[in-house]
């Protein structure tokens, strides 16, 4: 109790020295004004990111400006770069955040040649790359969505016209099948009525023999009869003869009768050389006809001959037709066992697409469908940052005022008188960081109002629910900017310390870098760290209370404590050590002064006596 | 002339550096020695100074006995023996670096002593201050040589702040505060900031910060030092008027005249050894001629050890 006099008026000497520096003053009163009235016109909205996206292509084709024009639907200003190189300086410089290279004839309907984008992006804005791929991706998956459910919807289309025209020429098939069986039945009559067919020839019915013979029989007959013509030629020169010897007992007397009978002579040898050619006449005639007979009955042995070669040519083109028949039969019955495998095909075909249940394009397209949906209904940036701008906030003030209000005092004329009253280190150290405190609760106060006023953030009972804890986490921070100022020396040195401690937290954490893109052994400890401990506390516990981050509340008290104790054992250590060097300072300083004056003593008397 | 000064020291540095290497151990193994000796005396005083402590300490406010101070291997202090009455005024004459800021360092416990103790009259019992630093803190100010305020506070703020650190309410201090500012003619210039008044009165308002809390003894480092002759009268009679209320005043200071003008008894510090330590008076009668003072007798101590050496 003796104690608390003096914590206050430690606490208001540090208020008076703080308001009475007109910097201290101006970052105390108008800092969080500031600061959130900046924040909140530059985050107080729901827009999303304007990027400078740089496009190239060889040629604009349809599909290309389809692309741009999607990109520049939004806030994205595309810019038409001249060459690829071109784009990627833009970036370089800062100009462009993305560029987009279009392979040459960029055709998503035929799907013809290379269809790959080319993103350039800078790896050295870690924080803005993926914000940008994921931003242009999105972009291009939206129109890559639509053009693969155009794909899709014909595709689906194509398979039901072919489901539909299988079932219509489903009875075709069993019409063929109908068609074949009857042609074979038909090869089978044809083949029986074939096989049925009498070709063969019976040369003997023809009798060419027994005409042949009766050739000969003529042919002899006709040489009986040319016997007979002989005869007559005998009878003729006999009749000759008889008349040359009428002739020669021809008389005078006789001569009458001689003539008579030369006459019957001659009138018989007329008769006979006209029986004679008769005959002659005859059996040339006859010899013609037998020879014209043996001609025809050659000719029809031949002819029959022919005839029986071409039954022969008949017989084997039966044999042939035959085994074609079956051929073809047995092809008949392939295409039969075909048509049967088609038919099962087609069943098969049918049972499969009519197994497919998702005949929705869309659903094929993206089986899953996300539908990113904020817990809390549309809210604007500056309401998704306010937790962790809060806890910005409390570590770099809490932070930098508490260094240098340590430092103020150890470099104040007043700190040795502190030293040697009766108020323990402790207490002064204990009015830092109240003093501290206070100072941050203030300007939290502020900013709480501002934004509930002017941006409407419905934030001033949470914030009123989670104040113990946020002076929990106000101490942290205190505590490690009264280690800072307990270990430097100068002014200087402290506060390029405070910064960098409070930077370093500021980068490992997840306001910055997400910290899921850390190497693992780096992210293990990083979470440990107390600016990620408080942000994720603060964030979860302004919205839903501290019950889910109840683990991350012990952890930032374990730091409490230790840091407590931190700073307790640094004063006992520190305190020894710096009173004594600030003594022997001191005494140098003094020892300087009077050495100087001694000197100008001493000047003065040897002036005098000279 | 600084140049041949230049030479000359660094001459004489480079031998002493030499020699100072050779010497530190075997100064180390005496220190040992010595503060080996006076833990045995200290055992034998100890029994001695229950009896020493009765009618005679009554009136001492300060007793210091064989304190010795080292800092990083070098003597500051060197067995020191003294004894502060109360309601006087004690001088601590020395050069400058003859340790006697650190002496008054350790009686208002800036410091601790590497041997020795520092008892303190409280309630006519002497009190080991070590052992209650609280308490003697309470008893003690201190003005500093350099001004030791906050600039940026008004003179009754600065007193204020430093009363309320003595645990004294604030009625109080404001009384206190008051009558300090009337001793001191700073009334006009309370509400101005410290660091807007005069050298002069940042010199007084020092003092009266060391005051503020009704303190049985004042101490005062160089109080006079780079005044000017009529600032430096006006602290001086506001050290008297100081002492007037009952106040023991010790000074630190270089300035003999001054001391030799305010002071009851003083004590000549040299090489962290007091070397003479007497009333005014006495030291007055000790010396040879009528127009001796205490500077020539300083110059005299001084002289002798020179030629000593």
């Amino acid at each position: 109790m003796k104690q608390i006099t003096p914590l206050i008026k430690i606490i208001q000497k540090n208020f008076k020295l703080l308001l009475r520096s007109k910097f201290s003053s101006l970052i105390i009163i108008l800092g969080p004004l500031f600061l959130i009235l900046l924040l909140g016109i530059a985050f107080n909205n729901t827009n999303s990111m304007a990027l400078n996206i740089g496009v190239y292509s060889e040629e604009y084709t349809d599909t290309v400006n389809i692309f741009t024009d999607k990109l520049s639907e939004k806030q994205y200003n595309v810019e038409k770069t001249s060459s690829e190189l071109d784009c990627i300086n833009k970036i370089k410089i800062n100009k462009l955040n993305a560029c987009v290279i279009f392979p040459p004839n960029l055709d998503l309907e035929k799907g013809i040649g290379n269809n790959t984008l080319t993103f350039y992006v800078d790896n050295s804005r870690i924080n803005m790359v993926f914000i940008i791929i994921e931003a242009l991706s999105s972009k291009f998956s939206e129109k890559s969505k639509e053009i693969s459910m155009d794909l899709t919807n014909t595709l689906l289309q194509k398979l039901e016209s072919t489901r539909v025209e299988i079932f219509n020429k489903k009875p075709l098939l069993s019409e063929i099948k109908k068609l074949n069986k009857d042609s074979t039945d038909k090869l089978e009559q044809i083949k029986i009525d074939l096989n049925s067919l009498d070709i063969s020839i019976n040369t003997n019915d023809f009798k060419t023999t027994e005409t042949s013979t009766k050739l000969d029989e003529i042919e002899k007959q006709n040489n009986e009869i040319e016997k007979a013509g002989a005869y007559f030629v005998d009878i003729s020169s006999h009749l000759e003869d008889i008349e040359s010897d009428v002739e020669s007992l021809e008389s005078e007397e006789n001569s009458a009768s001689i003539s008579d009978i030369k006459d019957l002579i001659n009138t018989t040898q007329s008769k006979v050389n006209e029986a004679n050619t008769l005959i002659e006449d005859q059996q040339t005639n006859t010899d013609k006809k037998i020879t014209e007979l043996k001609l025809l009955i050659k000719d029809i042995n031949l002819n029959i001959e022919k005839t029986k070669n071409k039954i022969n040519d008949v017989a084997s083109s039966r044999s042939k037709i035959t085994d074609k028949l079956d051929k073809i039969k047995e092809k008949i019955n392939s295409v039969n066992e075909n048509i049967n495998e088609i038919d099962k095909s087609f069943k098969k075909i049918d049972e499969n697409i009519g197994s497919i249940q998702i005949t929705d394009a869309d659903k094929i397209v993206s089986p899953i469908k996300t539908d990113i949906r904020g817990v809390e209904s549309e809210i604007t940036y500056l309401e998704g940052l306010f937790p962790n701008l809060l806890v910005i906030i409390i570590m770099f003030i809490s932070i930098l005022l508490s260094t240098s209000l340590v430092m103020m005092e150890k470099k104040s004329p007043a700190f040795f008188r502190n030293k040697i009253t009766p108020v323990d280190d402790i207490i002064f150290l204990l009015g830092y960081y109240l003093t501290c405190l206070l100072i941050v609760l203030l300007q939290i106060f502020v900013i709480v109002i501002i934004s509930s006023i002017l941006f409407n953030i419905q934030i001033i009972i949470p914030t009123l629910k989670m104040l113990p804890y946020i002076i929990l986490i106000i101490s942290l921070f205190s505590f490690i900017g009264i280690i800072i100022g307990q270990m430097f020396k100068t002014e200087e040195t402290s506060a390029i310390a405070a910064v960098s401690i409070s930077t370093i937290f500021l980068f490992l954490s997840d306001i910055i870098i997400p910290i899921g893109m850390m190497p693992e052994a780096i992210r293990n400890i990083i979470r440990y760290s107390p600016l990620i401990l408080s942000a994720n506390f603060l964030k979860i516990g302004l919205k839903y209370g501290i019950q889910p981050v109840l683990s991350q509340l012990y952890y930032i008290s374990i730091y409490v404590i230790i840091l407590l104790v931190l700073i307790i054992v640094l004063q006992k250590l520190i305190s020894k050590k710096f009173l004594t060097k600030l003594i022997l300072l001191q005494q140098k300083k003094l020892l300087k002064r009077s050495k100087i004056k001694e000197d100008k003593q001493k000047d003065k008397l040897l002036f005098k006596k000279g | 002339m600084k140049q041949k000064r230049k030479k000359r020291n660094l001459s004489s540095s480079n031998s002493k550096k030499k020699s100072k290497t050779k010497h530190k151990r075997l100064k180390t193994k005496k220190t040992k020695k010595e503060t080996k000796r006076n833990r045995k005396q200290n055992k034998t005083k100890k029994t001695t100074l229950k009896k020493q402590t009765s009618k005679a300490d009554k009136n001492i406010i300060i007793k210091i006995q064989n304190l010795n101070k080292q800092f990083h291997n070098k003597e500051i202090l060197k067995n020191i023996n003294l004894s502060i009455k109360k309601k006087e005024i004690f001088g601590l004459i020395g050069m400058s670096g003859s340790g006697k800021t650190t002496l008054l360092n350790l009686i208002i416990g800036f410091h601790y002593a590497d041997f020795g103790k520092i008892y303190y009259n409280h309630g006519n019992k002497l009190i080991e201050s070590n052992k209650d630093l609280a308490l003697m803190r309470q008893k003690i100010g201190f003005a500093p040589q350099e001004p030791s305020f906050y600039p940026k506070l008004t003179a009754l703020e600065n007193l204020e702040h430093f009363g309320s650190l003595y645990n004294i309410s604030h009625s109080v201090i404001l009384a206190n505060a008051n009558a300090l500012l009337k001793l001191t003619r700073l009334e006009q210039s309370k509400h101005t900031l410290a660091q807007e008044l005069s050298f002069g009165m940042q010199k007084r308002l020092g003092i009266i910060c060391a005051l503020i809390h009704k303190p049985e003894l004042i101490i005062l480092d160089e109080p006079t030092a780079d005044l000017d002759p009529i600032l430096r009268e006006e602290i001086l009679s506001l050290i008297l008027k100081i002492k007037k209320k009952g106040i023991t005043v010790i000074i630190a200071s270089h300035f003999l005249d001054d001391m030799e003008e305010i002071c009851d008894r003083v004590a000549i510090i040299k090489n962290g050894r007091i070397i003479k330590c007497a009333s005014v008076k006495d030291i007055k009668k000790s010396l040879p001629s009528k127009h001796a003072n205490l500077t020539t007798l300083f110059k005299a101590l001084e002289m002798s050890k020179c030629h000593k050496k």
